[in-house]
């Protein structure tokens, strides 16, 4: 998370819990009881805070909050208050509030009044109409009723959105250009690889769940480039969670994107052969970390960078203890890049459809089959951070519910419970296919028993469904 | 990168004033003034330094009073609050066109901005007003890369422009099962639950310590370790020698690159396991073998070890074993190299181990050496030829044996030194060194020939002697050459000497006396009874000059004996 992410995180929690204070405070008190006040001015402060004195945007949507447009990542201690919130802003008719730089005169009356008139409201037959007029008549003019609960995702998400798609189209475009420039021995600059993984970075920087989102693409019939950018965002996400700077990152993409250069000399018949390979093709394969090295040396960049993208393919095939391919007789340890790498093209690898077996890995069998290898052939803590960085149940995997219901995991709200996803509820298009329903939290529980209102089942590939689950992320921004 | 897109709009708002729009301009035209000496001069030239510091100034003036600068930019024009500030044809090079080339929509010079942030800005703007083809990077990347606390921008993705066509294929056999048929799937679905068990993806403290541990190594390390034994063990790998010259093209690189930076360790890492992988190659990849050699070569030639001249000024002792290692792994052609640098050094222990390493070097061939020794330089060649005496083999004494004929004495004097102790010395091909102009070569020539009784040197003394062929005529010189043949010679020249000391008719005039006290000399040297008998009777002859010179030699020899 950026630090201006980060910060946002922790002024929204607390803007939010003082929210959440006011309103039930209001609730049990008299206007001139001392608790009221605190807490009137505890939220004043905290709007403050987050607002910088400008003006606040606090939205919901598919059952996150946006301030300003960021989506807020909640900490766990939060998420119960939270979640309540959530539930208040739907009872009342609200997408959200905006708060005009004027609060800032508002009196504790109008504040008390504001609150009093929010809980009042869920009472009523047009909650949001009955509040504006409710705000006009107390003369409340710094803060704004944000009404209809549509399907538009705030403004930035979108924007968001839309860099990240074209960042991964254009990225593949990239590798498959340079691809094509070292296979007829031509220089290839890289200069646009670069520039995009430079966007990479930031869009993982900014929203990680979204960057791994992308990574569940799958292209079958251009399946070396597709992985590349695959393994790229993957290995930059890591990256990110193990504290990277952002030149790093970026050198760690540059990597990912090139990691497979060397199967520009593998035959395509080799490449998408159905059956197991024989020797020889084994051999020929088994080559092409090596033949990658050589192709870096062929791109147009500095030693430097060479010599942090010459890692990319010389060490993805290499495990943890310096077993796999190529043979070393002078590398006595895998890298950070290599070893971020081998994680991250072994899980998107697992996790395709290929030509030799008869299904993918679903994700959470991908990690399953991988922890078996840990210390091995990964890092053990690399791949700790790589599974809670995708979580039990990765962004792509197709859920069973104990409910009936289906869904597509989307993202973990929370960054230290990855046990229990946000899912999109997959609804039946009446095509034979699916479309996205809302999004639910399998961490909702039922109010009265306590006990969790949807539980997993079972986990499936999603490409049993036919179903490229970044479709359903980035849906609203093509 | 500000990717606040949002603020295009602020710029545009009722209009500067004279003064505003005055001050805008003042600073543009310090910026291309500045642009114009960073792509003329070097930085730290007078001009770019003034330059520079008339650009902060004007900044600077500007931003206390106007607040932040923004411009806008077209490709050939940038636009200060919506009116065209610069016009400039869109061509490489022009300031509106370098920055819209790369995709930048506004430029801001910020509040704060000091004089080191806007050096490394004009650095990038100039480094990056002409792009090649194919290049590997931009002023965009440099700017990311930089994150100037004060230089906001907003980049349009220039790529976005074409945008491939993308519609991924999915798998022939998805989407093959619907919802109801998953329910039978037994092979496409995973066991539940959890896959992992939660509690051992925990990260203790330990792991965190090792985990920060780890990224701090990465962020510090240089890269090229790892890189050097990726091309290491590629070079072992493959063998298709289209992939082997590129890959030694890169070690070359390192190689120059480690000996410039003087990473001694990492220059003998490479040379030693070329070595090894050339060992390697002996057997199965004989093409590979003068790839290799060609390798060494170029490691060995001057621009390569270029770097040395100037890391020489600073080397302690273990540098100094460490690149004496690396050198004696070279090809003997980087003798030329070290010659060169053997003349420039004053330290001592730098130049005996620059002449240790010639040494080894020339042991394995003699050429390179042998051709350095034309060099005008007498220092050198002095040195090249002290190194060439320790050199055994007949090439290296015919070598010497014809720099005993070198113009210079130093020179000469240093081929003569080996060539006098090696037994098999030519005494006539040296004998002309007894009349050489430097004190040093005669005697030191005139000590080996009277080393030992030696007929050839006793007949080369006598025909010299006797028959008056010296060019030099002093005193000292024809003492010296008598004495020498008294403790060469052999009776057979005791009549010869008998008669120079007795005799009256053939000496030269001039040097009568030194003839007749050198014979005298030379009969004591020989301290035989015969020459004895000569001593004698000179000292009872009647011709006073013989006799005072034999009376004075027998009582030196009686007080000796006494003595």
């Amino acid at each position: 998370m950026s630090e201006q992410k980060a910060e946002l995180s922790v002024l929204g929690g607390r803007f939010i819990k003082a929210f959440h204070h006011m309103i039930s405070t209001v609730k049990i008190h008299q206007e001139n009881n001392q608790l009221i006040k605190e807490s009137i001015k505890h939220f004043a402060k905290a709007l403050s805070e987050i607002s910088g004195g400008m003006e606040l945007e606090m939205l919901l949507w598919r059952g996150r909050f946006f301030i300003q447009g960021e989506k807020l990542h909640y900490r766990k201690e939060s998420f119960a208050l939270i979640n309540e919130m959530m539930d208040y802003f739907p009872q009342r008719g609200l997408r959200g509030l905006t708060f005009h730089p004027t609060f800032k005169d508002g009196s504790l009356k109008e504040f008390v009044i504001f609150a009093r008139l929010l809980n009042e409201s869920a009472g009523r037959d047009d909650p949001p109409n009955w509040l504006d007029k409710q705000f006009k008549a107390h003369e409340i003019t710094w803060v704004e009723i944000l009404k209809e609960i549509d399907e538009d995702p705030p403004e930035l998400e979108l924007k968001r959105k839309e860099q990240a798609r074209q960042s991964y189209v254009h990225s593949i475009s990239a590798v498959k250009e340079v691809a094509q420039k070292v296979s007829q021995r031509s220089v290839a600059g890289i200069r646009k690889a670069r520039r995009l993984a430079q966007t990479m970075v930031d869009l993982v920087l900014d929203d990680e769940s979204l960057m791994l989102g992308l990574t569940t693409i799958r292209d079958y019939d251009d399946y070396t480039y597709t992985h590349s950018v695959n393994v790229a965002l993957l290995a930059m996400a890591l990256g990110k969670r193990i504290g990277l700077s952002q030149i790093f990152l970026e050198q760690l993409g540059i990597c990912g994107m090139f990691h497979d250069l060397g199967k520009v000399e593998v035959p395509k018949e080799i490449l998408l052969k159905p059956d197991m390979l024989n020797t020889g093709e084994w051999d020929q394969m088994r080559k092409h970390p090596l033949t990658g090295v050589h192709r870096v040396l062929q791109l147009h960049a500095s030693r430097e960078m060479k010599s942090r993208a010459a890692l990319g393919p010389f060490e993805h095939h290499l495990n943890y203890n310096l077993t796999g391919y190529p043979k070393t007789h002078f590398v006595n340890k895998v890298t950070l890049f290599g070893k971020i790498l081998r994680i991250a093209d072994t899980y998107d690898a697992l996790t395709s459809e290929r030509k030799y077996r008869p299904r993918a890995f679903s994700p959470d069998e991908a990690l399953k089959l991988m922890w078996s290898k840990v210390g091995e052939d990964y890092d053990p803590i690399l791949l700790k951070i790589f599974v809670n960085m995708v979580g039990l149940y990765p962004v792509g995997t197709i859920l069973k519910l104990d409910t009936g219901e289906m869904g597509l995991v989307v993202d973990y709200p929370r960054d230290d419970e990855r046990t229990r996803p946000e899912v999109l509820l997959l609804e039946d298009d009446g095509q034979g296919g699916f479309k996205g329903g809302k999004t639910v939290s399998l961490e909702e529980r039922d109010e009265k028993t306590g006990s969790f209102l949807r539980n997993v089942l079972e986990c499936h590939h999603p490409t049993k469904l036919g179903l490229q689950p970044a479709q359903f992320y980035l849906q609203e921004a093509s | 990168m500000a990717s606040v897109e949002e603020k295009q709009s602020e710029s545009t708002k009722s209009g500067p004033s004279e003064e505003e729009w005055q001050a805008a301009e003042k600073v543009l035209t310090s910026l291309q003034l500045a642009r114009k000496n960073y792509s003329l001069y070097p930085e730290n030239h007078v001009n770019c330094e003034r330059a520079l510091e008339q650009f902060c100034l004007q900044l600077d003036k500007y931003l206390r009073i106007h607040g932040n600068l923004r411009f806008d930019l077209a490709k050939d024009k940038l636009l200060f609050q919506g009116e065209v500030i610069l016009s400039e044809p869109a061509e490489e090079g022009n300031l509106p066109f370098t920055l819209f080339r790369d995709g930048i929509q506004w430029l801001e010079l910020q509040k704060g901005i000091d004089s080191k942030e806007v050096e490394q800005f004009l650095r990038l703007l100039n480094k990056y007003r002409i792009l090649s083809d194919e290049p590997e990077g931009d002023l965009v990347t440099a700017l990311w890369e930089a994150r100037f606390p004060h230089i906001q921008y907003y980049v349009a993705d220039m790529f976005w422009g074409a945008e491939p066509e993308f519609e991924p294929t999915p798998s022939p056999t998805a989407g093959e099962e619907d919802a109801a048929s998953l329910e039978e799937e037994k092979d496409s679905k995973s066991e539940c639950f959890p896959a992992i068990e939660p509690a051992a993806l925990k990260m203790t403290p330990e792991e965190e310590a090792e985990l920060r541990e780890m990224v701090r190594r990465e962020e510090k390390r240089d890269p090229v370790y790892e890189y050097l034994d990726v091309l290491l063990d590629s070079l072992m790998e493959l063998r298709e020698k289209e992939n082997f010259v590129p890959i030694l093209e890169a070690l070359e690189e390192v190689f120059h690159d480690s000996l410039a930076r003087k990473h001694f360790e990492t220059t003998l890492k490479i040379l030693k396991s070329v070595h090894y992988i050339r060992k390697t190659c002996a057997s199965e990849s004989t093409w590979a073998l003068p790839l290799i050699d060609n390798f060494f070569l170029t490691a060995s030639s001057a621009k390569s070890l270029r770097p040395l001249q100037t890391a020489w000024m600073d080397m302690d002792t273990e540098e100094i074993e460490h690149t004496k290692q690396i050198l004696v792994l070279l090809q003997p052609e980087a003798i030329q190299t070290l010659g060169g640098i053997l003349l420039e050094t004053s330290s001592l222990r730098l130049q005996k181990m620059l002449m240790e390493v010639i040494l080894v070097l020339a042991h394995r061939d003699l050429k390179p050496l042998e051709a350095m020794l034309g060099r005008p330089e007498e220092e050198l060649v002095q040195k090249l030829v002290y190194v060439l005496g320790r050199l055994d083999g007949d090439r290296s004494t015919q070598i010497l044996g014809r720099m005993v004929r070198h113009p210079s004495a130093r020179v000469r004097h240093e081929a003569l030194k080996p060539l006098l102790t090696r037994g098999l010395t030519d005494i006539k091909g040296l004998f002309h060194l007894i009349e050489d102009e430097s004190d040093a070569i005669r005697r030191l020539v005139l000590r080996h020939l009277g080393q030992d009784r030696n007929k050839v040197t006793e007949n080369l003394l006598l025909e010299y002697l006797e028959q008056g062929k010296l060019k030099r005529s002093d005193d000292e010189h024809i003492i010296a050459c008598f004495r020498t043949l008294g403790r060469c010679g052999s009776p057979r020249s005791i009549p010869f000497l008998r008669k120079t000391l007795l005799g009256r008719g053939w000496l030269p005039s001039l040097q009568k006396f030194s003839y007749r006290q050198g014979a005298a000399f030379a009969l004591q040297s020989m301290g035989t009874k015969e020459a004895q008998e000569v001593l004698e009777e000179a000292s009872k002859s009647l011709f006073s000059g013989a006799r005072g010179i034999a009376r004075k030699i027998i009582e030196d020899q009686k007080k000796q004996r006494k003595g």
